[in-house]
């Protein structure tokens, strides 16, 4: 309603005397740099767009392992007993079983036995311990690496990568793409970070088609442009121009055959397809949704997307553990090792991170319903593919599950050796709209050197 | 006297059932008696008009002597169709129907601006238009714990009978009772944490940003640790809580008032001065505020000397921060930017205007409705948005009409207005114009993430956005020439190709086409072919590239 929703911020706050660091200095009036950043702000919508099917990849950060990202995120917080860290030989652990996996000595859940054949790619980290058990302020903290706070909204890890990995200006897909899942924003990073939602894989981006002929389409456009010339020539010229580019960006996505592909899961092999998506329940044959997000994804990142976020839920287990976990890791097992397979044979996986985290774990005692409720203090999570060493066990809980024994981890450590796989600079500083200093990760995030070096 | 001729009832009552749960659906019920109610008043709308608008001309020659001191040239008046088509969005939320302007266009009093904005501030979608901004502003985008549909409720109350803003503003603060019962409550339920309820009621209701002293002592402004505490302990006894079951699924808040209950902080000196070393210090802050302590008994309701201290008429910040927010909703621009930020070094920039129309509204017993008529009546508001000067120079001191982009909601509506697509889908598909408006809001807003969760509404920022302008269903069908549409509607009307194209820009622009947008349209309609489905197909083209234009989704 006034113009002030339209200014945005530089993140840079020029010349704060003496350097602010986040604890000295958490605020600074944001008016100071009103002035003149409309301008600004509409002019950085308006960048030139060469020819996109020239734009390249930019090179790998340097010192980056991986320039790529996958977050499967296991919204409702995944048991690590029945997934990562069974503990067969406890009360605790329940009644699944642990399985020897293709690295001797690392046994998962025997639910399953298809990502243990790769776990010479996977890496657990067993000592969790974030502290947030509650479903949406842990999703926030594993999402940004901080606790919410109500002041601030931090940039997603999808942002994060978004605007640190950039693509050649002009490239025709959005950086950071969440599949099923709204995942959380950009923050104060702002609407060019944002992700683009796909709701369904099969289905992903709403209103790409228009139902007239080629012909008429782009008749309608020479129009469109006409009577906006003649606005922008009194009045409205930033606008128009802004307008006009950000139209021209749309009808060229539409247009594009990059995009076009990526997004279309009917041109991959009838086999992969299978293998990702043909799933069996109760002898019935059903579509693995996950699975076919999980070979969106992989499309995505093929055509040079950054980050893709992609969810699978249904961990909120309190009731009756084996059954829903069963049915869910079914999913995850058949999504995940295809995945990682898939990657492989096309010669991704050791530029690729793929990172599986929920909001937190279940506690270790199981509950009167036979579930398991809400519980930080002692969890589990992977990372895989070339972004980390592969194989290796981070940490270690006690017999009964209940505490953390060795190396407990936090979120800011885990976010930080997400950042020093991609070759982002975990301690690089970036402004709120208000020009307070904040970190992309806390300073007390510590990179699980084990993982990276 | 011009009226809204095209089904103003009907109109106003198919905005309800997009914004009302089933518990809201009564309001859609008060509407619609609102709307007839003004239909049966309206030919005797009040005329207090003239004796009130003196204040407008002071208005303007305050801006135009500053216009002057900085030898910017103001631009020239807006032309009627730029000026109703502004008015016409700004007061009531949406474009005005084709016939409203040309019956506009053609009337010959030379009050006729003077009394449509008359009419317009006493339309119900004034109300409705003002209750969804500041139920946006009150709550966000995100409700929260909060009921939107009665926070809406009782705001298009308050903006149909005009109560008196201060008084309004005293019912939010002292609100106690549950969701779905006390229309009020809502806005503190969704600021239940004492801090932030203290730092957004400062923020709306003063203009001032004084989150930073919540941890030490503002580096600008003199608002001082204890000053923040002192404040915010008015809200430390509220104490929120989720009711049982109402029926089906639904579970209420309440809000009530504990009788015990302080603020404790840590005293903390100025960032980087180095005060910060040794040992922390603790405090309890007693409620103050602007220098006004109040008892820290347990017998009252603390939020009601809060409420009486904020809203007195010795506190001229409280009538200078609304001032500023309805010139800056009419104007594109505060006289203090951003509107939200009136602290000591943030001057007005125009400092004499700001105090008199204070001054003014407290007279008026913070009578809402004459602030809006007489800025509204003022030349500065009235100025074309083509600038004098090619350099696009003084705007900051309104030498033109600043462009401001539609809301998401203005958008909504306009989009319903050109189409007639409300009045279609009502009848065959009522759940989709819900589904349509969410795609909308949800396109449009983003959340901005800074300290206040402000949300950036962005017309340009993204592809689903232009996606959903130029393929989205609301477009796509409603540029269609087909039964019931309002192309349609408009064609019966007019035959001949001329006068066709014209009401397409009448529709959409809500403006005439120059001789020269009239002969590209008729080239590129005649180029299609001569048969009578050549020429529709040569319509609906132009009639989307009209709807996907600036022009449209700007006000200006």
């Amino acid at each position: 309603m006034n113009l002030s929703n339209l200014i945005r911020v530089p993140r840079r706050f020029p010349g704060f005397g003496g350097g602010p660091t986040e604890t000295d200095v958490c605020c600074v009036c944001r008016r100071d740099f009103l002035k003149g950043s409309i301008a600004a702000g509409v002019g950085a919508l308006v960048g030139h767009w060469a020819d996109l099917w020239a734009a390249e990849a930019l090179p790998r950060m340097p010192g980056a392992r991986a320039d790529q990202c996958i977050l499967l995120w296991m919204g409702g917080g995944p048991t690590q007993m029945e997934t990562w860290d069974p503990h067969p030989g406890h009360v605790n652990g329940g009644e699944l079983k642990g399985i020897p996996t293709s690295v001797p000595g690392i046994q998962i859940s025997e639910t399953l036995p298809l990502t243990a054949r790769e776990m010479k790619h996977i890496s657990i980290i067993r000592s969790l311990s974030t502290g947030e058990g509650n479903h949406d302020r842990g999703a926030y903290l594993m999402h940004t690496g901080y606790t919410p706070s109500g002041t601030v909204k931090h940039p997603s890890l999808g942002a994060i990568v978004s605007s640190e990995l950039k693509n050649p200006e002009g490239f025709d897909l959005p950086n950071f793409i969440s599949i099923q899942n709204p995942s959380f924003g950009a923050g104060f990073l702002g609407v060019d970070h944002e992700p683009l939602v796909v709701n369904d894989p099969q289905n992903p981006i709403a209103h790409m088609r228009y139902d007239v002929s080629k012909d008429r389409f782009f008749e309608r456009v020479q129009l469109l442009e006409d009577l906006d010339r003649s606005f922008g020539k009194t009045r409205g010229k930033e606008e128009v121009s802004a307008h006009d580019t950000i139209y021209k960006r749309t009808i060229r996505l539409i247009h594009s055959r990059r995009t076009r592909e990526a997004f279309d899961l009917k041109k991959e092999p009838e086999k992969l397809v299978e293998d990702y998506s043909r799933h069996l329940m109760n002898n019935r044959e059903t579509t693995n949704s996950f699975g076919l997000s999980c070979l969106l994804a992989r499309k995505l990142l093929e055509a040079g997307v950054r980050f893709v976020e992609v969810s699978l839920g249904g961990w909120d287990m309190h009731n009756t553990i084996v059954t829903s976990v069963k049915s869910n890791n079914a999913l995850l097992d058949q999504g995940l090792s295809t995945l990682v397979r898939d990657l492989r044979s096309k010669g991704m996986l050791e530029r690729t991170l793929i990172v599986w985290m929920g909001e937190f774990g279940r506690t270790p005692q199981i509950n009167s319903n036979a579930g398991r409720d809400h519980w930080a203090r002692s969890w589990s999570m992977i990372m895989a593919g070339g972004g980390v060493n592969g194989g290796l066990v981070v940490g270690k809980t006690s017999g009964d599950g209940m505490d953390v024994e060795r190396d407990p981890k936090t979120a800011p450590d885990v976010l930080a050796t997400i950042c020093k796989s991609l070759g982002i600079d975990p301690s690089k500083t970036n402004y709120s709209s208000r020009g307070r200093p904040i970190r992309l990760v806390p300073k007390e995030g510590q990179v699980i050197q084990e993982l990276v070096s | 006297m011009t009226r809204r001729p095209w089904r103003p009832l009907h109109r106003a009552s198919g905005l309800r059932p997009l914004l009302a749960l089933p518990r809201t659906a009564l309001a859609g019920l008060v509407l619609l008696l609102a709307a007839a109610e003004w239909k049966c008043v309206h030919a005797d709308l009040p005329r207090e008009g003239g004796k009130d608008l003196r204040s407008s001309r002071k208005i303007d020659e305050h801006v135009n002597a500053e216009l002057k001191r900085r030898q910017f040239m103001p631009a020239k008046d807006a032309e009627d169709a730029e000026f109703l088509r502004r008015l016409s969005l700004d007061l009531t939320g949406t474009i005005p129907p084709a016939e409203e302007v040309v019956s506009f266009l053609k009337d010959r009093d030379p009050k006729k601006r003077e009394m449509k904005i008359d009419e317009y501030i006493n339309h119900p979608l004034f109300a409705e238009n003002l209750a969804v901004i500041w139920a946006n502003l009150l709550l966000s985008r995100s409700s929260e714990a909060s009921d939107r549909g009665m926070m809406e409720n009782y705001l298009r109350d308050c903006f149909i009978t005009n109560k008196p803003y201060d008084a309004m503003v005293r019912e939010l603060l002292v609100a106690e009772g549950t969701t779905d019962e006390v229309a009020e409550v809502n806005y503190l339920v969704r600021h239940a944490e004492a801090a932030e309820a203290a730092g957004h009621t400062a923020r709306v209701f003063l203009g001032l940003q004084i989150q930073c002293a919540q941890c030490h002592n503002h580096p600008y402004e003199k608002w001082e640790q204890k000053d923040f505490w002192g404040y915010t302990a008015f809200f430390i006894r509220m104490q929120r809580r989720q009711e049982g079951m109402r029926g089906d699924a639904y579970r209420p808040y309440s809000l009530s008032e504990a009788t015990s209950s302080e603020v404790r902080y840590q005293v903390r000196g100025i960032p980087g001065s180095g005060q910060n070393s040794g040992e922390p210090v603790f405090d309890t802050a007693a409620p103050r505020f602007l220098g006004t302590e109040v008892a820290s008994d347990s017998l009252h309701n603390r939020r009601e000397s809060l409420a009486r201290i904020m809203t007195d008429p010795q506190n001229l910040r409280f009538a200078r921060a609304i001032v500023n927010r309805v010139w800056s909703h009419l104007l594109g621009r505060g006289l203090v930017m951003p509107v939200d930020d009136m602290g000591e070094n943030n001057p007005p920039t125009h400092p004499e205007l700001l105090d008199l129309l204070a001054d003014d509204l407290i007279k008026k017993g913070y009578d809402l409705k004459y602030l809006y008529r007489v800025i509204a009546n003022s030349k500065a508001y009235q100025r074309s948005s083509e600038p004098r000067n090619a350099r696009f120079e003084g705007a900051e001191y309104y030498a033109y009409a600043n462009m401001k982009p539609m809301t998401p909601e203005q958008l909504f509506n306009s989009l319903m207005q050109a189409t007639g697509m409300d009045e279609k889908q009502r009848f065959h598909h009522p759940g989709r114009l819900r589904e349509w408006k969410n795609n909308y809001l949800a396109s449009y807003i983003y959340n901005f993430g800074n300290d206040e969760e402000e949300v950036i509404e962005s017309f340009q920022g993204t592809i689903p956005q232009s996606l959903l302008m130029m393929n989205g269903p609301m477009v796509a069908e409603g540029v269609r020439v087909d039964a019931g549409s309002n192309l349609d509607r408009l064609f019966k009307l007019r035959k001949s190709d001329d006068d066709r194209v014209e009401l397409m820009f009448l529709a959409s622009l809500s403006r005439r086409p120059t001789a020269l947008e009239k002969k590209g349209i008729l080239d590129s309609i005649h180029r299609k072919g001569p048969t009578p489905d050549q020429r529709k197909e040569g319509f609906e083209d132009a009639f989307w590239a009209l709807l996907n234009t600036t022009e449209f989704i700007y006000v200006h």
